[in-house]
């Protein structure tokens, strides 16, 4: 017999397979996470807008289509995280603004529409960052959620919610958006897995931009598995999404088992190991060397020019939010996160002519990345240098080296938001502190599915990413 | 790279619809300062084999797309 506290434990994979033989009802796993996050959501604060009863009557639904024989895939009667810059009809979408507190948009995301599509729906919206402009997860609106793993840490961001809450139990997957790394970063401090999606795979209609040359729709979840079957849902061309891809229609479920024998992965001997903890270094080197056991093999790569990686972020995520958020910084500024407010403020001062010539050496560091790619198949770095902060730091030491938290947490993840190619970040162990540590391997564009079958290989192997935080 | 003066620094931030008080102006003035600083070395880069009407464009990945 599954009790409800055990259905809030299982994986997405898990979950579809009793729906499916009708172990259990949706309305069932739905009451289970509904409990969980009633119980512990004062501790966590993954939530700006719970919508807990709208889920109950999905649930339902999702039962009925069920046992009318209309059973529809893997997300099925599936409660989801939505991240709150995802618009939701009906449902109000503040982008973890002040200024848009009271905003009910009229229709979903394409990224929310294709997921009621496939049978899943939305437990409720999940703290953000505003804007998505933020690493660490805080918001003066609305708080920092805090980490399962500990409740005085930093979630990371700016997908803060959807990870605090899906490490908490209170939704097996969420929805997150990816520009500088904001899946990845709570990801990787909430001890799940997540994959950015190659840029323009995913359709961004109905998300609230940051960057719109780099922002990315992607999953959150406990497993590469349960990413690659959220991935499937959400892939796909969207004429309404501008930089979407007509890519060629991918199930990213059906390789996973195809093992990493023979396999190449590169690591950068240069940039990744300026900043970083010791006990994320070990880990990381820890878990290559597991791949090399199930048949990869591990090879040091050159990538000099990864050192333009955070001028060229700054230059152009903050040149491309300023162009958006910058008439609301003029005159709506009182009502403005404070962090937020001062780096549109900052941007305002980059000039054009800099900002053309980052969007022609992005050009370049992408051919330099493909280039790279001729010779191994994945390139693996540490997700993040740190584990988890503690909330409330600014300025930090690792491995002697001082550095700010946000270019702690950004200088690796955004890497592949410059190159626009796929990664995934899954758990690789846990700190003498007991937080999660991370890496991530990423592949060639549109390639998603290669990094994904690794980070599965890697978990079928390993239980890191089975484990669940005491809250 | 030389500093803005802050008299400077309130007239320009002032052109561009900032509308702040002496604080905030001066620790924008120090932000703004080092971020440029920082972006110094993107200068030092060829981009010459990039035209500049492509770049915004081409996804220059597999796929050639976005």
């Amino acid at each position: 017999m599954t009790t409800s506290s055990d259905l809030t434990g299982l994986t997405v994979a898990e979950l579809a397979d009793r729906i499916r033989t009708k172990q259990v009802s949706p309305v069932e796993v739905a009451q289970a996470f509904i409990a969980r996050a009633e119980k512990l959501e004062p501790k966590i604060g993954a939530f700006v807008t719970p919508t807990q009863e709208l889920a109950l009557e999905a649930a339902e639904i999702a039962e009925a289509e069920i046992a009318a024989g209309n059973y529809k895939g893997p997300m099925h009667g599936i409660p989801v995280g939505v991240k709150d810059i995802y618009a939701t009809a009906g449902t109000r979408t503040t982008s973890g603004s002040k200024v848009y507190a009271d905003h009910v948009p009229d229709r979903d995301s394409t990224a929310v529409a294709l997921l009621k599509q496939a049978g899943a729906y939305s437990i409720g919206k999940t703290g953000t960052v505003e804007f998505a402009f933020d690493p660490t997860g805080r918001n003066a609106h609305y708080g920092m959620p805090h980490n399962p793993w500990g409740l005085d840490r930093m979630p990371g961001g700016s997908s803060a919610g959807s990870g605090a809450g899906t490490a908490a139990g209170f939704f097996p997957v969420s929805l997150g958006t990816d520009t500088g790394g904001s899946i990845r970063i709570p990801s990787a401090l909430c001890g799940l897995t997540g994959i950015k999606p190659t840029f323009g795979l995913t359709s961004r209609f109905g998300v609230t931009p940051l960057s719109w040359s780099m922002d990315t729709v992607g999953p959150m979840a406990r497993s590469a598995e349960d990413a690659a079957i959220a991935l499937n849902v959400l892939a796909g061309y969207d004429a309404d999404d501008p930089a979407s891809v007509r890519a060629p229609q991918v199930d990213y479920t059906t390789d996973l088992n195809g093992g990493v024998r023979g396999l190449r992965i590169g690591v950068p001997k240069e940039y990744i190991g300026d900043i970083l903890d010791p006990e994320q270094d070990t880990a990381f080197r820890k878990a290559l060397s597991d791949l090399e056991d199930l048949g990869a093999s591990v090879a040091e790569i050159s990538i000099p020019e990864l050192a333009w990686v955070p001028a060229l972020a700054i230059t152009i995520t903050g040149v491309e939010a300023s162009t958006i958020y910058g008439e609301l910084a003029r005159t709506r500024r009182d009502e403005l996160d404070p962090s937020v407010l001062r780096r549109v403020e900052t941007a305002f001062f980059i000039s054009g002519e800099r900002y053309a010539r980052a969007l022609r050496a992005r050009v370049l560091f992408t051919r330099r990345m493909n280039a790279a790619f001729t010779s191994v198949d994945l390139i693996a770095t540490p997700t993040v240098a740190t584990p988890a902060p503690p909330q409330g730091t600014e300025r930090m030491t690792i491995g002697g080296v001082q550095t700010n938290v946000r270019e702690a947490l950004l200088r690796d993840t955004r890497i592949f938001n410059m190159s626009r190619m796929p990664a995934v970040a899954f758990p690789t162990g846990f700190s003498a502190d007991g937080l999660p540590l991370s890496m991530q391997l990423a592949a060639p564009a549109f390639q998603d599915a290669l990094a994904l079958r690794v980070a599965h290989a890697y978990q079928q192997a390993t239980t890191w990413h089975q484990a669940r935080a005491e809250v | 790279m030389p500093e803005f003066d802050p008299e400077a620094f309130a007239s320009l931030a002032a052109a561009m619809g900032i509308n702040a008080d002496a604080e905030h102006l001066e620790w924008l003035r120090a932000e703004v300062q080092a971020t440029l600083a920082r972006l110094v070395e993107l200068d030092a880069i060829d981009v010459s084999d990039v035209p500049a009407e492509e770049a915004g464009l081409r996804h220059d990945g597999p796929g050639g797309a976005a």
